[in-house]
C-alpha cells in the first residue's frame, strides 16, 4: 500500500512543471492517474499534456488513452456547461447586472488555463438589490431551490454569501446565485459595489454580461478557497489561482492593485493565504507588493501543516492516517470559525446536529 | 494492438487467485483495459475462482492497472449480521454497500458501470461484440432484447467472443476491441444457456439480485487468448428475441441504422463529432440487419452466413484483400 505522500509527490511536480511528467514511469502513473482524477485535476493535467506533442508522444501507451478520455469528458462537460448558462443567461431580464464567476467565467473569457477544467456548478453574482427579480424569473423558468426548509433559507440569505443551490429538471449544472463575494457574516467583509464598478463586460448570449477584473478574480478565488470550502477541494483552487498568476505580467502596478483589492475587500489575510500557498505547493509566482501582509511565522507554519495534510487527494479510503484526519477536521472547523461568530456557530451546529439524528439525511448537492 | 502468445499460467491453474486477491495484486487483463482488485471479502474470491480460472496470469506484481477495484467488508455489526460489502474504485464508492454473498454479480456490475464512465476516448455501444476470423459482428440492442443469450450461445458454437455487453469501437481506425468479460445471463438465459454448455463452465446462480437471477458464463479458452486481437467490424445486427418466431430478417436502413447505433451507445454525447464520424463508417461500410428470432440455432446459422457474405463483400479500407 502506497504511502499517502506518494499523492502528493507525483501531482505537485507535474503540476509545477510540465515536463516532470516525460520521465515519469508506469508504476508513477498508476498512481498519478487516480489522484489526479480525485483532485478533479484529469481533465486539466490531460489538456496540457495534449497540447504539447512532444510530450504526449513519450508517454506509455496505456496512460495517453485515459488522457484522450479525461479531455474529451471535459470538453463534453464545458460545451453543456456553456449551452446551459445560455439558456439560464436568456431568461435573466436585460436590467439584470450579472457577473460571470469561477469556471463560466473562464470558459466564456477563453482562459487557456482553464482548458479541461471540470466545474462543479455554475456560478453568477447578481446585485443584492436584484436579487428577488433573479429568483422570480428564475423560477418562472422552471428553477426550484434545493433547500427546502426555512432554516435553511434563512441561513442562506442572512449568513451566506449565496442563494441554496437552484437546480432545473433540464439541467445537469446546479446553479449557485451568489450576492455578494463571500459570507455576509464573517472576518471578510467584501466592498460589493466596487465589484460591478470594476467589473468588464462581454458579449455572451445575446447581450452584455460581466467579468470580474483579475485583481477581484483572484481574491474571490482565495476567499473562497480557505473560507468558503472544504479543504479537500482546495487544489483546484490553488491551480486557478496558479493559472491566473502565472498567465498575468506581475508589474509593480497589478501588484498594487491587487493589494488594493484584497485591502477593500478586507480579504488581505486569505489572498496572502492562498498566494502563499500557491507559491510554495505550485512555483506560482508571488506579487512583491503583498509579502508585507505577511502573518507571523505561526499562523504560516500551521496553515501549511494543514494544507498539506487536508489538500491532497484521498485515496483508497483505508490510507488516511490519524494526521490527515485531524487535518481535515480543523480546516473545517476553521472554516465554519470565519464564517459565523462563535454564539451563531454554536447554534447552526446544534441545530445540524438534531437535524440529522433525527430526520433523515438528503444527500448534499455537492 | 499487437497479438500477444499464449500465457504461459493462468489464474485457475496457479491456484493463487485468492491469495493475489487478500494482498491486493490481482490483476484481470479483459482486453481494452485492466483492473487491479483486491478483496478480503471470501464470498468475491468464491465467485472470481469460478468464473475467472481461465484469464491468463498477467504480471507478478503489476505495475499499471487502468483502474483499483477495491472491495471490502463493511464495519460495525453488519460483519456479523447479513453481512454486506462495499464496491472502492480508486477510492470513490459509487455505489451502496450490497449484501456480501451477492459479491460477484455486483463485481460485475461495478466493473462495467467504471469501464463505461472511464474510456471515452472509445465509442462504446451498448452491443455484444463477437468474431469469426477478423470479421467482427456488432449486435446492438437495449436491455431485454435477449442480446447476452444471443451472444453466449453464439460463442459456445465457436464465435470468438470480444463482448457481451461492450462494443469498443475506436475513433479513427474504426477497430473493435475486446473488453472480456464474463457473460451476464439472467433468468430464463441461464438455464437456456446451461443446456448448451458442453464443458460445464456456468458459475454459481445468484438469487435476488435486483435484475432477478443472474450467472456468469466465462469466455473460451480461444477468445480469452486472443483478448487484444482487434477485428474490423464487418456486420451490424439488431437482435429481438420473439418466442414461437423463426428466423426473421430484414435489412436496416443506413440512416435507420445510425440512428439505433446512436442510440445503443454509452457516450455519444461524450465524443460528439467523434462518435458521429465512427458510427458513420461503421454504418456505411457495413450491411446492416434487423434480426428478429425465436430459435437460438436458427439465429446463429443466419447469423453465421451473414457474416461470411459480408465479409467477402466489404472490402478493408486500407484496399487490401478481405479474410
Amino acid at each position: 500500500m502506497l504511502p499517502p505522500r506518494a499523492a502528493r509527490d507525483l501531482l505537485l511536480p507535474v503540476l509545477r512543471n510540465l515536463d516532470h511528467a516525460a520521465g515519469l514511469t508506469l508504476s508513477q502513473w498508476d498512481v498519478l492517474l487516480p489522484v489526479a482524477r480525485q483532485a478533479r485535476l484529469l481533465g486539466q493535467l490531460s489538456s496540457r499534456l495534449m497540447a504539447r506533442q512532444d510530450l504526449f508522444d513519450a508517454m506509455p501507451e496505456p496512460v495517453k488513452g485515459h488522457l484522450v478520455s479525461a479531455r474529451n469528458f471535459a470538453r463534453s462537460r464545458r460545451q453543456r456547461m456553456l449551452h446551459e448558462l445560455e439558456q439560464i443567461i436568456r431568461v435573466l431580464p436585460e436590467t439584470v447586472d450579472v457577473v460571470l464567476l469561477k469556471g463560466v467565467a473562464y470558459a466564456v473569457a477563453g482562459e487557456a488555463f482553464a482548458d479541461g477544467r471540470l466545474s462543479n456548478d455554475i456560478d453568477l453574482l447578481v446585485p443584492r438589490a436584484q436579487l428577488e427579480l433573479v429568483e422570480r424569473a428564475l423560477g418562472h423558468a422552471g428553477w426550484l431551490s434545493t433547500a427546502a426548509n426555512p432554516y435553511d433559507q434563512r441561513y442562506y440569505r442572512e449568513w451566506s454569501h449565496e442563494l441554496p443551490p437552484m437546480r432545473h429538471p433540464r439541467a445537469s449544472f446546479e446553479l449557485d446565485l451568489h450576492f455578494t463575494l463571500s459570507p455576509v457574516i464573517g472576518r471578510v467583509t467584501p466592498d460589493e459595489a466596487s465589484l460591478f464598478e470594476r467589473a468588464s463586460a462581454v458579449h455572451f448570449a445575446g447581450r452584455s454580461v460581466r467579468l470580474l477584473s483579475m485583481a477581484d478574480r483572484i481574491v474571490h478565488t482565495a476567499v473562497h478557497l480557505f473560507q468558503d470550502s472544504e479543504l479537500s477541494d482546495g487544489l483546484r483552487d490553488l491551480v486557478d489561482l496558479d493559472g491566473m498568476l502565472r498567465q498575468q505580467w506581475l508589474s509593480m502596478e497589478f501588484s498594487r492593485g491587487l493589494e488594493e483589492a484584497a485591502v477593500r475587500h478586507h480579504a488581505m489575510r486569505a489572498t496572502w493565504h492562498g498566494l502563499a500557498q500557491a507559491h510554495r505547493l505550485l512555483g506560482t509566482p508571488f506579487p512583491d507588493e503583498l509579502a508585507a501582509h505577511a502573518p507571523g511565522k505561526w499562523t504560516t507554519s500551521l496553515m501549511n501543516w494543514v494544507v498539506d495534510r487536508a489538500l491532497i487527494p484521498k485515496l483508497p479510503i483505508c490510507e488516511r492516517n490519524l494526521g490527515i484526519r485531524v487535518a481535515g477536521r480543523l480546516g473545517q472547523l476553521r472554516y465554519h470559525w470565519l464564517r459565523m461568530p462563535p454564539g451563531l456557530l454554536l447554534r447552526h451546529l446544534a441545530h445540524k446536529s438534531w437535524h440529522s439524528l433525527f430526520v433523515s439525511r438528503a444527500a448534499s448537492p455537492r | 494492438m499487437s497479438y500477444q502468445p499464449a500465457p504461459v499460467s493462468r489464474l485457475g491453474q496457479t491456484r493463487d487467485l485468492t491469495e493475489r486477491l487478500y494482498q491486493r495484486q490481482l490483476l484481470i487483463d479483459y482486453g481494452a483495459c485492466s483492473v487491479r482488485i483486491g478483496s478480503s471479502v471470501a464470498e468475491l474470491a468464491d465467485g472470481l475462482v469460478a468464473v475467472y480460472q481461465g484469464y491468463p496470469v498477467v504480471a507478478e506484481t503489476p505495475s499499471f492497472a487502468d483502474f483499483h477495484v477495491d472491495v471490502c467488508r463493511t464495519g460495525g455489526l453488519r460483519r456479523f449480521w447479513r453481512p454486506q460489502a462495499r464496491f472502492v474504485i480508486d477510492g470513490i464508492e459509487p455505489f451502496e454497500p450490497f449484501a456480501a454473498r451477492l459479491a460477484l454479480p455486483l463485481f460485475e456490475w461495478g466493473v462495467n458501470w467504471c469501464f463505461g464512465q472511464r474510456f471515452n476516448q472509445y465509442v462504446l455501444l451498448h452491443a455484444g461484440a463477437l468474431a469469426l476470423g477478423d470479421a467482427g459482428v456488432i449486435m446492438a440492442a437495449p436491455p431485454g432484447f435477449g442480446k447476452s443469450t444471443l451472444t453466449a450461445a453464439m460463442m459456445l458454437s465457436g464465435f470468438r467472443l470480444l463482448s457481451d455487453e461492450f462494443g469498443v469501437l475506436v475513433p479513427g481506425s474504426g477497430a473493435l476491441l475486446p473488453m472480456l468479460k464474463p457473460v451476464a445471463l439472467k433468468n430464463a438465459s441461464i438455464d437456456v444457456i446451461r443446456e448448451r454448455d458442453t464443458g460445464n463452465s456456468l458459475g454459481p446462480r445468484f438469487i435476488g439480485t435486483r435484475k432477478g437471477d443472474v450467472a456468469h458464463l466465462p469466455p473460451s479458452t480461444e477468445s480469452l487468448d486472443a483478448r487484444r486481437q482487434a477485428v474490423r467490424p464487418r456486420l451490424v445486427l439488431f437482435p429481438a428475441y420473439v418466442a414461437g418466431r423463426g428466423v426473421e430478417i430484414e435489412a436496416e436502413e443506413k440512416h435507420e441504422a445510425f440512428a439505433r447505433l446512436a442510440f445503443n451507445s454509452f457516450n455519444y454525447h461524450v465524443l460528439g463529432s467523434g462518435a458521429f464520424h465512427a458510427l458513420g463508417d461503421v454504418v456505411e461500410r457495413c450491411p446492416c440487419y434487423r434480426i428478429t428470432y425465436g430459435d437460438l440455432d436458427q439465429a446463429i446459422a443466419a447469423v453465421r452466413e451473414l457474416l461470411s457474405d459480408a465479409a467477402c463483400e466489404c472490402p478493408a479500407p486500407d484496399g487490401g484483400s478481405c479474410a
